[in-house]
Parts: C-alpha cells; sequence; structure tokens
C-alpha cells in the first residue's frame, strides 16, 4: 500500500518541514553559543585564573568550529534530500495535471461525435425533417462512425503513452522499412485521396525504439496533411536521413500551410489550426499532440515550419539512434 | 419565431443541432469559436444562447461570464462533455441558466431549451406581480433585473430574480430548498441544496438593511426560506 498526499498538503508538509528544520539549525546554535557562555561564566565565578580560561575558551571556539562544520555538512546533505522530495512532488503534481487533462481529452473527443450520432439518428425519427435532407444524414452518420474508432485509437495510443496500459516495448528495428510500411497503409486508406508521394529514404536506418508508436507518430503526421487538404491535390514530400546518429524524418506537403501565429499552439491538446472555411469537421485536437508526445518519449524533436497559408507545412523530426540494451 | 444563438466547434454536431432546431421552428445562427460568439452578440440580441464549453480561441465559460459582465441577460444553455457536479456549479455560476452533457436526446435538449423558455416567461408574466415589486423601501425589477436595496441599486441575474419572485408569490409561506430546485433549476439539475443559501445570502445583502439578522428572507431551520411581506403602513 502506498501513502497518497494530494499534492498541496504533500507542499504544505513539505514546506513545514523545511522551515522546522532552519528554525532548529537556529535554536541549535544559539544553544551551542548559550552553553559556552555558561561554562566560562562559571569558571570565573569559582576563581579559576585567565590564563585557564582563556584555555577554556580556545577548546570551546575549536570544538564550535568543528560541530558548526559537521552542522553545514549534515545541512547540505539535508537539503540535497529536501531538493529531491521537492522534485518527486513537482513531478508528481505535473503528473496529476496531464492526468486531469488526458481525462478531458477522453471526454470531448468521444462525446462529442457520439453526440452528433445521437442527434443524427433522431432527426431520421423526426417526421419534420424533409426525405431530402434524410438523404444527407446517412454520409455523415458514417463519417461520425468513422471519427469515433480513430478517436478511440487515438486514446488508446495516449493511455499506453500514459503509461495507464500495457508498458511500450522497446527493440531495435529498420525504421526505413517501417516508414515504407506506413506510407503504403496510407494509400489503402486514403483511397480517394489526391495526393502525390515523394520519397527520399535512406536505407536500413535502425532505431531503438517502441515500434508501434513511433509507426503511429507517422500515421498520425501524415493523415494530419491529407485530413486538411482534403478535396486538394497535394504532393507529400518523406525524407529520411541518419547523420552523426541522428535520425532526421522529414514529412511536409505543399497543401494548406498554417498560419504562422498558430504554428506555436499545433502540437497542443485540442488544437486545430487552420483556415476555418477549410477545416475538416473531424480534427481530433489529438494528433499531433500524440505525435510530439511518442517523439519526445523517445529522446526526440519535433518541430514545424510554414510560410503561411496555402504555402505547405514541414515537420521536421529528429531521433537518436538509441543504444541497443 | 424565437432566434437561437449556436456556439459549437463541432462542425458535424453543430449541423446536427442547426437540422433538429430548425425542424421546431427556431431560427439558428451558427458561430464556431468564443470570439465569433462574444462578436455577433455584441452586435445582435438572441432570445437564447446554445454555449459549448470547450472552444477554441474563448471558452463557453468565458464568454458566459462576460457577456454577463456587460449586462447581457440573454439565457445561457451549457452543452458540454463534462459532467462533473463541480463543472455544473462552475457553469451556473458564471451566470449559466442550464446545463446539457453530451451526448444528449433531442427529447432532452428540447425540454430544456421550453423549460427556459417557460421559467423566462413565468419571471416576465405579470400575473400575479407587476414586473416592479416594492418592499420595505425596496424595489425589484422582473424585468430589467435592476434592484435597489438600503445599499443602492444593483444589476441581479436571472436566477436572482427568480428566486425573489418564487419566494414573494409564495409570501408568508415556508419555501423548501428542492422547491426553489424544482422552480428555478429545473427538476434534473440540483446544484446542490447549497447553491440555494448562496443565493439567499446575496439577495439578504442587497435587500435587508442588517443582513445579519434578516427580517424578509427568513431561514426556517431545517426547511427552507420564508419571505416576510413587510407591513403596510
Amino acid at each position: 500500500m502506498s501513502l497518497q498526499l494530494k499534492p498541496k498538503a504533500a507542499f504544505l508538509v513539505f514546506n513545514f518541514m523545511v522551515i522546522f528544520l532552519m528554525a532548529n539549525a537556529v535554536w541549535w546554535f544559539i544553544l551551542m553559543e548559550r552553553v559556552i557562555d555558561e561554562k566560562i561564566e562559571m569558571s570565573q565565578e569559582l576563581g579559576t585564573s585567565p590564563e585557564v580560561i582563556e584555555q577554556i575558551y580556545e577548546q570551546e571556539s575549536s570544538r564550535r568550529r568543528m560541530v558548526v562544520l559537521e552542522g553545514v555538512v549534515f545541512f547540505l546533505v539535508l537539503l540535497a534530500g529536501l531538493w529531491m522530495i521537492y522534485r518527486t512532488l513537482v513531478k508528481q503534481r505535473e503528473l496529476r495535471q496531464q492526468q486531469e487533462n488526458f481525462m478531458m481529452a477522453i471526454t470531448h473527443e468521444l462525446k462529442t461525435p457520439l453526440a452528433s450520432i445521437n442527434l443524427y439518428v433522431d432527426s431520421l425519427l423526426t417526421p419534420e425533417i424533409a426525405e431530402q435532407e434524410k438523404q444527407n444524414i446517412l454520409p455523415k452518420i458514417k463519417h461520425d462512425v468513422y471519427r469515433l474508432k480513430r478517436q478511440v485509437e487515438n486514446v488508446l495510443e495516449v493511455a499506453r503513452h500514459h503509461g495507464l496500459t500495457e508498458k511500450s516495448s522497446y527493440e531495435s528495428f529498420n525504421l526505413s522499412q517501417l516508414l515504407g510500411q506506413r506510407l503504403d497503409e496510407l494509400k489503402k486508406f486514403y483511397t480517394n485521396a489526391n495526393y502525390r508521394l515523394r520519397t527520399d529514404i535512406e536505407e536500413s536506418v535502425r532505431i531503438y525504439g517502441d515500434r508501434r508508436s513511433i509507426g503511429k507518430a507517422i500515421d498520425l503526421i501524415l493523415e494530419n496533411s491529407l485530413v486538411h487538404n482534403e478535396g486538394r491535390d497535394i504532393e507529400i514530400a518523406v525524407e529520411l536521413s541518419l547523420s552523426n546518429n541522428i535520425i532526421s524524418l522529414n514529412i511536409g506537403d505543399n497543401g494548406c500551410g498554417v498560419d504562422k501565429e498558430e504554428l506555436a499552439n499545433i502540437f497542443d491538446q485540442f488544437y486545430r489550426a487552420g483556415p476555418e472555411l477549410t477545416r475538416p469537421s473531424y480534427g481530433t485536437g489529438l494528433g499531433l499532440y500524440i505525435a510530439k508526445e511518442i517523439i519526445n518519449s523517445h529522446g526526440g524533436t519535433i518541430s514545424v515550419i510554414s510560410d503561411g497559408p496555402s504555402k505547405g507545412i514541414k515537420f521536421l523530426i529528429k531521433l537518436k539512434r538509441g543504444k541497443e540494451r | 419565431m424565437k432566434k437561437l444563438l449556436l456556439a459549437e466547434d463541432d462542425r458535424n454536431l453543430a449541423d446536427a443541432l442547426t437540422l433538429i432546431l430548425k425542424s421546431q421552428k427556431y431560427e439558428v445562427e451558427h458561430v464556431r469559436d468564443g470570439k465569433q460568439a462574444l462578436d455577433i452578440l455584441e452586435k445582435s440580441n438572441f432570445d437564447l444562447i446554445l454555449l459549448d464549453i470547450m472552444m477554441p480561441l474563448v471558452d463557453g465559460i468565458s464568454v458566459c461570464k462576460q457577456i454577463r459582465s456587460q449586462g447581457n441577460t440573454t439565457p445561457v444553455l451549457f452543452l458540454t462533455a463534462r459532467d462533473q457536479t463541480e463543472h455544473k456549479i462552475e457553469g451556473l455560476v458564471a451566470g449559466g441558466d442550464d446545463y446539457i452533457t453530451k451526448p444528449f436526446d433531442t427529447q432532452e435538449l428540447l425540454a430544456r431549451i421550453h423549460g427556459i423558455f417557460r421559467r423566462n416567461s413565468w419571471l416576465t408574466a405579470e400575473r400575479s406581480l407587476s414586473a416592479e415589486y416594492n418592499f420595505a423601501g425596496c424595489t425589484i425589477n422582473f424585468k430589467t433585473f435592476e434592484a435597489a436595496g438600503p445599499r443602492g441599486i444593483h444589476k441581479l441575474s436571472r436566477k436572482e430574480c427568480m428566486v425573489v419572485k418564487y419566494l414573494v408569490e409564495h409570501s408568508g409561506e415556508v419555501v423548501s430548498r428542492d422547491d426553489l430546485l424544482d422552480a428555478i433549476w429545473g427538476y434534473h439539475n440540483y446544484p446542490t441544496s447549497r447553491t440555494v443559501d448562496n443565493f439567499i445570502l446575496k439577495l439578504r445583502k442587497i435587500f435587508e438593511r442588517n443582513p445579519n439578522k434578516p427580517v424578509l428572507f427568513e431561514t426556517v431551520r431545517g426547511v427552507g426560506y420564508r419571505f416576510v411581506p413587510p407591513q403596510k403602513n
């Protein structure tokens, strides 16, 4: 059984402990000074000769130096310990916040398409709505169901990533091959999308990491391009190269692009960028966030550049090759 | 024809809602984020605002707070995915009139909308009380939501006006907290009886000469509250 303290309470106890220890240190020092003074006073009262008193004073002073030195070492060790506890507490608070955000993400991302399906089904059953309009509803329901399916997958991926389900399994694998597979899969799923693929993939680039997660991150970035350029004719460029043990994976398109001001927020949870009119209805607001989490958890970085609306977008991923353990 | 403003960022859900509401003979205007909602509310008047809480740019709660602070009293129905009690209270404290959790049924949604309109027309109706009511040197206007008490003029919220009107309509009778919740918040949406107590405390601060020793809005221990009509001289 583990003792679970609420972060607020934990910080309160922690602060109290720090203040208490500091106050104690001051008190001990005052106490020590007093003992020395008393000893000298007592000796004077007993009529001890000044030379002996001087000697006693010297002795006590050197003892005091020793005690102070030991005290300083003790406090340094103590402070190091406290610092570590403090960091753990901060980390715990962050994790808690992340968990709350995650719960909010699940709730929002799953309930919204469900609400929409629910209302559409009700509309089909409403006699006041014209037959012609009802005809348009079924594809919308289908669309929502697809969305829901994708959301469930994404949410499970976030859950997996936050260690809420099975632990991610690291292995050494061929990233070039995985990238090729993901591009083939994309063709199967987006049969209607108008996109050309331009690839420059260095062969046999190996990485140590979680194969499934990295595959998911690649999918999410590729899908981001397709989803935001629905109905457009675009070119997707994929480059993979290895130099100095750093793997560079760039995925870009020449599509709708993103306003420069919006770039900073693009990896945030729930954030959906893009011009209002062309924004697809099923932007998840989770995709790029998940991709970033995956890359970061592999010790890598992901950044994004875009020259503005309708000037395309490019994601730059840097990953360490990683040790094989 | 009642005119509704729908602020919802999800296009499919917004389309579905618009379809349903139009089939019920409501006029619907749709905006996709909090900023657009604030912009349109500055220019046009609506009979009801359907406000999603999680929206880009400005969230629904902030939109509601902001329009209330500008004196806009249009009823607000929050649409949201969150269903914890504290979130409901957050919405109501921000000045919302009701709260519906996704995914909701059409019937439930329509019932909530009707409920808001029904309570609203009860508040502004002049059947039992005229629009302006005077008591013990105080005034309350059930249409403009303005109130004058011993410490000056205050702008009340719709719910606060409703609490006063309900208690005044039942002058001298003991009204339980549950009765108030039923009549003002609707049976489905109990924000806990503590909320009622907070409303009464606020009303006492406005109308009572000494809010610590209330003579108009009395507490009936263990039951609820009673409005004691002042003796006319």
